[in-house]
């Protein structure tokens, strides 16, 4: 799967996640970008997107990420496996 | 002689008089540190041996013997730290953290809740309270220093600290840095360690800073926190039967600001402290009464323990439960909350607390759009302050759990507030308490005004010549030694050891 493609669903999951479909996430995007981002959202986010690529992360993956450029590194990697 | 006797006598371990930060023992003490810290604080060995002796001997003072179990956790963990990056496979480094965890969550659930649960187990078997009562002392700031060293095992076995600490007494400086042993902030290892092997950078700037907030700290706990428990809470809290619904609703208010007024009081002391020496301990206060939710309180009260707790309980949970969607985000809480209340006592009231916020933040998980599409709708503020005014309210009725002595004075305080309530005794009331409801209003104001001001205000005192600043400190510590009083309460959160 293209980056691109990974990036536009993952955009797709954010705004379904947050219910807020003017979400645009770019490499850098963090939490501190979108309001309904917390701890709390935050696993929902990750099952919707595991859900949505039909992958599984690691709790030692999810620490590490940084912010969505970390993320969408992630699922590209678990993609080409 | 005789008073030198005395002296000496002083720096043994007194169970009845344990070292205070409020204490002028430890004026005296700290004093003495600091003369010698000024020559060897550009050595970090010597600085940190001085550091290490002078955090063990302000343990001894604080816990007796226990200073021996302390040295023993740190240095378990130590050689378990070391251990982990030693091994070869991800099931030895398993192994490596339970044992981490048995021996630290053993070592508390031995010396702070065993008369709990032995009373638990027996009450529910045969009706009745425990046949035995083990006369055990808990050590102080076991529940601080057991989540200080678990946080650099677990960060190790996550892989968030790439190399072990190899200094040995580095790492036990770590664990009994005197500034936060007693009760936090709880500095993580990844956070505090790197300090300890760092050179210091001192300016009289950052001087002015930590004598300011040493000042403000002593302030809050002598003038705010101690007046009001003395004047205000104590007694409605401790006779209920005595007084009416308004004085009940008055002695909420008052204790929700004695609480933050003296763990905030506390932290800034132990902030100060620590910047004195030249190395920074995260804060742990944000105005916590300007949360809109209870979530936004845990963000802003006890920052520190919030912190570790989502860090090292929720967020694995929630991870565990994350196919549930938002039951296992919701169940993850609950236990967290559940665990949290417990941390903070052996009791019911503390389990009730804990669990009563876990629901509140489950309820605010569960109605986040609806709370986003009203806050959309109202433009003037009143969702905002409605917001804020329903969660204070939250909170302080829930905190009447932390300090009733049982749900039973706990039960008795809300039926006084809820079924005998009058506003007509409201101007009798002020007139009676006019100096407690001065100090209330003004405890209020405090909390409330704007971050600005504060900034402001340090920022006017960082500029003053070195000569004002130091008259400053001077007129502030004889005004606060004036407000000490033979009856100045301990710190609250010392409870919570």
């Amino acid at each position: 799967m293209q980056y691109d493609e990974i990036k536009s669903r993952l955009n797709k999951v954010f705004c379904t996640v947050f219910k807020d479909n003017t979400i645009v996430i770019t490499e850098e995007t963090t939490a501190n970008d979108i309001e309904k981002w917390d701890s709390l959202t935050h696993l929902m986010l990750i099952s919707a997107t595991e859900t949505e690529f039909g992958i599984k992360f690691k709790l030692k993956e999810l620490i590490a990420m940084k912010n969505v450029g970390d993320f969408m590194k992630s699922i590209e990697t678990k993609l080409a496996v | 002689m005789q008073t030198l006797t005395d002296f000496f006598k002083s720096l043994l371990y007194n169970q009845h008089a344990p070292l205070l930060y409020n204490s002028v023992l430890f004026c005296v003490l700290f004093s003495v540190l600091y003369l010698g810290y000024i020559f060897v604080y550009n050595d970090i060995k010597k600085r940190n041996l001085l550091l290490l002796a002078f955090s063990l001997f302000f343990y001894y003072k604080l816990s007796g013997v226990y200073v021996l179990l302390l040295i023993a956790m740190g240095t378990s963990d130590y050689l378990i730290g070391r251990q982990m990056f030693r091994v070869s496979t991800q099931r030895k480094k398993k192994m490596l953290l339970l044992l981490s965890i048995f021996i630290n969550v053993g070592a508390l659930i031995l010396f702070k809740y065993t008369n709990f649960l032995l009373n638990t187990f027996f009450g529910i078997t045969t009706g009745s309270g425990s046949p035995m009562v083990l006369d055990l002392l808990v050590p102080v700031g076991i529940s601080f220093y057991v989540f200080k060293t678990l946080s650099y095992i677990f960060d190790i076995y996550r892989e968030v600290i790439d190399e072990p600490e190899t200094n040995y007494f580095n790492y036990l400086l770590y664990v009994s840095f005197f500034p936060n042993i007693m009760a936090g902030p709880i500095s993580k290892a990844r956070d505090l360690l790197p300090q300890f092997n760092s050179q210091l950078k001192f300016s009289s700037d950052l001087i002015g800073k930590a004598f300011l907030l040493v000042l403000i700290g002593a302030f809050k706990k002598v003038f705010i926190a101690d007046f009001l428990g003395a004047n205000l809470v104590d007694r409605v809290f401790d006779s209920p039967e005595f007084f009416t619904g308004w004085e009940g609703l008055m002695a909420i208010y008052g204790y929700a600001m004695q609480i933050y007024f003296d763990f905030s009081g506390y932290t800034d002391i132990v902030i100060g402290l620590a910047m004195l020496l030249g190395f920074k301990v995260n804060p742990n206060f944000n105005k916590p009464f300007m949360a809109d939710n209870v979530a936004d309180f845990w963000r802003r009260w006890h920052i520190t323990l919030s912190g570790w707790f989502n860090e090292y309980v929720f967020y694995p949970l929630s991870y565990t439960f994350r196919r549930f969607k938002q039951f296992g985000v919701i169940l993850a809480v609950l236990i967290t909350f559940f665990i949290s209340g417990f941390w903070h006592g052996a009791a019911w009231t503390y389990i009730l607390w804990g669990t009563s916020h876990g629901l509140a933040i489950a309820l605010t998980f569960a109605t986040v759009n609806l709370r986003s599409k009203l806050a959309k709708r109202n433009t003037w503020g009143i969702y905002k302050f409605l917001s804020i005014f329903i969660t204070f309210h939250f909170l302080a009725f829930s905190m009447v759990l932390f300090r009733a002595e049982s749900l039973q004075a706990a039960g008795k305080l809300y039926a006084l507030v809820f079924n005998h309530f009058s506003l007509s005794v409201a101007g009798q009331w002020a007139s009676l308490y006019t100096k407690p409801l001065i100090i209330l209003a003004a405890a209020y104001i405090l909390h409330y005004m704007p971050l600005s001001w504060n900034e402001f205000f340090t920022r006017r005192f960082s500029a003053l010549h070195w000569s004002i600043k130091a008259l400053i400190v001077v007129l502030g510590i004889l005004f606060i030694y004036q407000g000490f009083s033979s009856d100045t309460q301990p710190f609250i959160y010392l409870e919570f050891s």
